[in-house]
């Protein structure tokens, strides 16, 4: 007989609980205080975010009236930086959500569909996973235009794959593990089963599996809006401040293009530091014994 | 058709089910009296398992019928499934594993009951507690996670959603096997005492002779998907007339054990199986 | 009555034994938990004699798994011991690295319950069997021509095919063999087996414990049986040991063990067993559960199981007690002595 320590097992989780929050509380909080700055933009921004000014172009951060400095027509950069950070977090949001609803349909349709559908789809998800979700935006916007519209469709199929392969694999899983059958057993349908308990056991890891694919397509987005293929001005985003910025950084003046460079990576570390969490989470609900 | 008292409420006749060449289970016939317990015996690779999860639908027969109350059961339809599911219940070897692990215990024993039962709320947590007081779970262990049981209350805890279904033949695969010795006697004397109770059957599956004595009247030796003894529990045991059923019996551990002799008579038998050509 | 310490070495039994190739003495051990050190062994006493089998038995929580595990030198990382576990001179509580890794390849092997477990399913069995042999410098020749030979021992039909062989491409009893075989490659004069036998159909246990015990009677290992069937530790033990939450309650010549238990709880475990013989009977069940021992009662474990329990169970732990050959952690051991 094995030696079972059940006592031990949790509590050695709940210490572990207890030691991860700094880094995920450190997250957690500072998204919340992006996303709350992202709401409040009118209110909390100093300046009008395309408020130009010649005499004030290249300030430095920490200038009177400028805590991050200004770029080259003298727009505040933090002011810009916090409408920024509107399209910044709601353009990936968007992507994620969608990826998300699509890939945990498909995912679970193959796990626990036919046969035939399964192979369908798990090829289907392989094309797509191998193609570059950026090449895929880029061809939305020469085929429809420019826009955020576009890519965001584009970016949604280009991750959904990257859930739905995780969805497949796991409700597989899952869907071997006796209670599935006992409850074909009791006499419930599969869509039932599906719905009322394989998906419900999977949430964590759905959940961590979004949240980096939100990481990833911050990114993307920023690159678009960098490459100048993504949000059309006046709109402007993260990706589009360090586009706007790039003749200065070539002069020597990195201010304007490292703010915006850096909102991008502390946000993408926080969501992924987030991401993480939820999935190693995952050994303390899900426990399989 | 209407159930009658005299008539098997459980007739397997002429059952197979080929996996690809693989033979698991070979022509296998039994009945089973309302109120009677019957054995499965065998090894792995018995074909037990397989026959029990046809009996609840969990496979699909290559050939031969399973009635339940005479009614032919192995159809796909919805409804059907679910009236068979009325009639027939399993309990797995694992309780743990037989149990969504989000959901507490008396969660778990209500779900069947919304599914098979027009209830009110207050009459559905009624039946969920009076389940429980009859398997032996205290109101704390309903309110638990299957996690926090032993594997003795998750045990309890299969049986009472089981019997939330009020099946009138209950699959039990191994159910006591991987309890501890003294847990699986509270579990075999409560199952005894259910059966006294109400009148419902077992189909009871195991490896272990000393617990299918315990629990059932008769029972069916399998080996290699086939019956090869069949008979009243306690006559199989006592006057074995396959040399399987006496290998079994000698497999048993006990004082005096002569391994050796157990391991020889084993190769002969499977020497002797493989001549005619028998799938292995 | 005799009163035996139960801190003094369990029993000297009355044939001279030769010098033990296991004595574990007084073993305490606790792991780290949030709240403070968990207990799970408690002055754990145990002799193993060359030639010897002896039995570890018990349900789960018992320490039974723990206990020989500790003679590997494989216990929990945050565990605290006190005790002394001597393996052929060697106080493996007290060893060093260095000096465990060669008791481990020269002294002490252990065969596990699942073979699937214990062999790397993408690796061939020749390597398996090799690797170690390699790693304490045999030739690579010598090793290969060694593996065969074991596995030839173990009674694989096709020993040189079974080298170039899979773990998958085998039925478990037969892995189990290549198990055996493994444990053997060492010379061990001490063999551990935890519950050896268990994931195995029961005509086949008769082979492998077969197969044990005659190596056993070749070679003069010592073997500890660890198992929770104590029909099996029986049939296959000359000494039994019974466990419960982490504490030897009962040691015993397996026949007495079966004929005249001394301690209550290996009375109760022998009428919970469904039996094969005599008249079918209404199982006795034990009431609650087996515990471990963080969550044993004062007093003795068993108390609160106990269908002998009187006040006086609550006063300590029961010192162990002789009672004809056997003894036993119970002050009163001994069913004439029971109501």
């Amino acid at each position: 007989m094995t030696l079972t320590l059940p006592a031990l097992r949790t509590r050695r989780g709940t210490s572990r609980a207890r030691r991860r929050p700094v880094a995920v509380l450190l997250s957690g909080g500072f998204l919340v205080v992006v996303a709350a700055v992202a709401a409040l933009a009118p209110v909390l921004a100093p300046h009008s975010p395309d408020a130009t000014s010649l005499l004030d172009s290249f300030l430095l951060p920490g200038a009177p009236g400028h805590l991050l400095g200004t770029d080259s027509t003298g727009r505040d950069t933090l002011s810009r930086l916090m409408y920024g950070a509107r399209l910044s977090l709601l353009a990936p949001l968007g992507v994620v959500a969608l990826a998300t609803i699509a890939g945990v349909t498909l995912g679970l349709l193959a796990a626990r569909g036919p046969g035939w559908l399964d192979v369908l789809l798990s090829r289907a998800m392989d094309v797509v996973f191998a193609f570059p979700g950026l090449l895929l935006a880029m061809l939305a916007i020469a085929v429809f235009g420019r826009g955020l519209t576009a890519p965001m469709i584009a970016l949604a199929i280009a991750y959904t794959p990257f859930v739905g392969r995780v969805v497949r694999s796991l409700a597989l899983q899952e869907s071997a593990r006796p209670y599935v059958e006992s409850y074909q057993v009791m006499g419930f349908g599969r869509l039932a089963v599906t719905l009322r308990h394989v998906l419900p056991n999977l949430t964590p890891v759905i959940a961590a599996q979004s949240a980096l694919a939100f990481g990833y397509a911050l990114i993307d987005l920023a690159t678009l809006s960098f490459l100048g293929l993504g949000v059309r001005p006046p709109q402007s985003d993260w990706g589009s401040m360090i586009a706007q910025a790039q003749p200065a950084l070539l002069q020597g003046l990195p201010w304007p293009a490292v703010v915006p460079g850096i909102a991008v990576l502390l946000t993408v570390v926080a969501v992924n530091v987030l991401g993480d969490h939820l999935g190693n989470s995952v050994g303390r609900t899900g426990e399989r014994s | 058709m209407s159930p009658s008292a005299a008539a098997p409420v459980l007739e397997v006749t002429g059952l197979c089910k080929r996996f690809g060449t693989l033979t698991a289970v070979d022509d296998v016939d039994f009945t089973l009296e309302r109120g009677a317990s019957l054995g499965i015996v065998g090894e792995s690779g018995s074909g037990k398992t397989t026959t029990a999860r046809i009996l609840v639908g969990l496979e699909r027969a290559t050939a031969g019928e399973v009635r339940l109350d005479g009614e032919l059961v192995g159809t796909s339809s919805r409804r059907q499934r679910v009236a068979q599911a009325r009639r027939i219940q399993m309990i797995f070897q694992d309780p743990y594993q037989s149990f969504d692990p989000r959901l507490t215990v008396e969660e778990a024993i209500a779900e069947p009951l919304r599914l098979h039962f027009r209830l009110s709320a207050e009459a559905r947590r009624r039946r969920v507690a009076e389940l429980c007081d009859q398997v032996g779970l205290s109101e704390r262990n309903a309110r638990a996670l299957p996690r926090q049981l032993s594997g003795g209350q998750r045990q309890r805890a299969a049986i009472a959603r089981a019997l939330g279904i009020e099946p009138a033949v209950l699959v039990l695969d191994e159910a006591v096997a991987a309890l501890d010795v003294s847990i699986q006697a509270q579990v075999l004397t409560l199952l005894d005492q259910i059966r006294r109770d109400t009148d419902i059957s077992y189909v009871f599956v195991s490896h272990d002779l000393g617990v299918v004595r315990a629990v059932t009247d008769t029972a069916v030796v399998m080996r290699l998907g086939r019956v090869v003894e069949r008979g009243p529990t306690e006559d199989l045991l006592r006057s074995p007339q396959h040399p399987y059923t006496r290998l079994l019996l000698d497999s048993v551990p006990e004082p005096g054990w002569d391994p050796a002799a157990v391991a020889r008579s084993n190769r002969a038998l499977a020497a002797a199986a493989d001549a005619p050509g028998d799938l292995a | 009555m005799r009163t035996v310490h139960s801190d003094a070495p369990v029993v000297r039994s009355t044939d001279p034994a030769p010098a033990p190739v296991l004595s574990v003495e007084g073993l305490t051990l606790s792991v780290r938990g949030a709240a403070g050190p968990v207990p799970l062994l408690a002055d754990v006493s145990l002799t193993v004699a060359q030639g010897e089998t002896v039995g570890l038995v018990g349900e789960s929580g018992s320490g039974k798994s723990l206990t020989v595990r500790s003679a590997m030198g494989m216990l929990p990382s945050t565990a605290t011991t006190s005790g002394r576990v001597v393996v052929r001179g060697t106080d493996v509580l007290r060893a060093g690295g260095q000096a465990l890794r060669d008791l481990r390849r020269s002294a002490v092997s252990m065969v596990f319950q699942d073979p699937r477990a214990a062999v790397n399913p993408v690796r061939r069995i020749g390597d398996y069997l090799t690797e170690g042999l390699r790693a304490a410098g045999t030739p690579r020749g010598q090793a290969r021509a060694e593996a065969v030979a074991l596995l030839e021992k173990v009674g694989l039909r096709d020993p040189e095919k079974a080298m170039r062989q899979h773990p998958y491409e085998f039925s478990g009893g037969m892995l189990q063999r290549v198990v055996i075989a493994g444990a053997l490659s060492v010379r061990p004069s001490l063999l551990l087996a935890d519950e050896p036998t268990t994931a195995l159909d029961v005509t086949t246990q008769a082979e492998v414990v077969a197969l044990l015990k005659d190596l056993q009677a070749e070679r003069g290992m010592g073997l500890v049986f660890v198992t929770h069937d104590l029909g099996l530790a029986a049939a296959v033990c000359d000494r039994v040991y019974v466990m419960y939450a982490g504490r030897i309650v009962e040691q015993a010549p397996s026949a007495e063990l079966f004929r005249a238990p001394a301690h209550p709880y290996t009375a109760a475990l022998l009428e919970a067993h469904p039996s094969l013989h005599g008249p079918r009977r209404q199982l006795r069940a034990i009431g609650g559960r087996p515990l471990a021992l963080a969550e044993a009662p004062s007093g003795c474990s068993f108390r609160d199981r106990c269908p002998q329990a009187v006040d006086a169970c609550t006063e300590g732990v029961p010192a162990l007690r002789r009672h004809g050959d056997s003894v036993a952690a119970c002050i009163r051991p001994g069913r004439e002595n029971w109501t």
